[in-house]
């Protein structure tokens, strides 16, 4: 099963080293493998350095890829968790 | 040197201890202080350079996870522990474990120069980004190469050559980085955007230094740690309040790089 959608990154710093964090230990936390794209380059939802050097200032629009039995759970939380802003303002 | 080598340069900053001194300029690189770099010899030592690699990756990790627990004790939801957690994630992170290993089987260097390339080649990455914060990112990385190559190095970390009456240029330095310094040497300390709080820096060496702003200071060693402390106590005040800016210059010359 594969879930696709795009985000715009709304919080002010960005994807920085902290949100790359989240966004890794949220991939971790299911069995699906995660791909994140921002103009045609796509890295690995569970590297943190690719989410860094994917290079993600507010305002970017980031596409998520997710593969595998609980993509759609998977997604969810990933829409949760920008959607919060990361946590941050 | 001959003196068509030679340049003044003249940095005002903040001073954080009073006096002047004049003494030969030490350009401090943290990366470059302690590790030796070379090619292997003979291809049959990469695998023994990989697994020296593995090694102090583990070491690492095990080190900041034991740090995490000992801060998570103290309690009062220490915020900055998500640092830590970046740190390893660095650490075990896929790419930067392979590009590593892949130095030490492609180009046969030794541990030490297949890390500090890596880390180098993730700095030429976020060079090229815009984002004033998100490039300063490329300091956890370098916090983490750092660390692996400590690790690399073994416990005992050799103490500095530099030589005697010089004057420290540093961008940033760590109570780490101090402990490493021969001390008595030193006749003072210019530094720059330090992250390190002064006291910490303090704590570890019994001269004055200035992070956070360029200072000249004159270092007599002393024996107790409350004189360094409570200088830059009056350092934080004097730059929080601002009322009187003082104007310390580093004389220094010949500027020489080791």
């Amino acid at each position: 099963m594969v879930e696709i959608r795009t985000f715009e990154i709304t919080n002010k710093l960005g994807i920085h080293a902290r949100v790359a964090a989240k966004v890794v230990e949220t991939a971790n936390r299911f069995q699906s493998e995660t791909f994140l794209e921002k103009d045609g380059v796509e890295v690995n939802g569970r590297s943190i350095l690719g989410i860094l050097t994917l290079y993600c200032p507010q305002g970017s629009r980031l596409t998520i890829r997710v593969v595998g039995v609980d993509s759609r759970e998977a997604i969810a939380a990933f829409a949760g968790l920008i959607e919060a802003k990361f946590g941050e303002t | 040197m001959a003196d068509d080598q030679k340049k003044m340069y003249v940095i005002k900053g903040i001073g954080v201890s009073p006096g002047i001194v004049i003494g030969r300029a030490y350009l401090f690189d943290r990366q470059d202080a302690q590790v030796p770099f070379y090619n292997l010899s003979d291809p049959g030592l990469i695998s023994a350079e990989i697994q020296r690699f593995r090694k102090a990756l583990r070491e690492s990790e095990k080190q900041l996870l034991e740090l995490k627990n000992k801060l998570g004790d103290l309690g009062g939801g220490m915020e900055p522990l998500y640092i830590i957690d970046v740190h390893i994630m660095i650490m075990r992170d896929r790419k930067f474990i392979d590009r590593t290993l892949k130095n030490i089987r492609e180009m046969s260097v030794n541990a030490e120069w297949a890390v500090r390339m890596t880390v180098d080649k993730y700095r030429e990455i976020f060079d090229r980004m815009e984002d004033d914060y998100l490039r300063g990112r490329i300091s956890d990385i370098q916090y983490a190469g750092q660390r692996i190559l400590t690790n690399l190095a073994g416990k005992e970390r050799a103490a500095i050559d530099m030589g005697e009456g010089v004057v420290i240029i540093a961008s940033d330095l760590s109570p780490a980085d101090t402990a490493q310094l021969k001390i008595d040497k030193v006749l003072g300390f210019a530094t720059d955007q330090s992250r390190s709080p002064p006291w910490s820096v303090c704590r570890t060496s019994p001269g004055p230094s200035g992070p956070t702003m360029i200072s000249s200071s004159t270092v007599p060693p002393v024996s107790s740690s409350s004189i360094p402390i409570r200088r830059s106590a009056n350092a934080s005040k004097r730059r929080k309040g601002c009322t009187r800016r003082p104007r310390t210059i580093c004389w220094i010359t010949p500027i020489c790089r080791r």
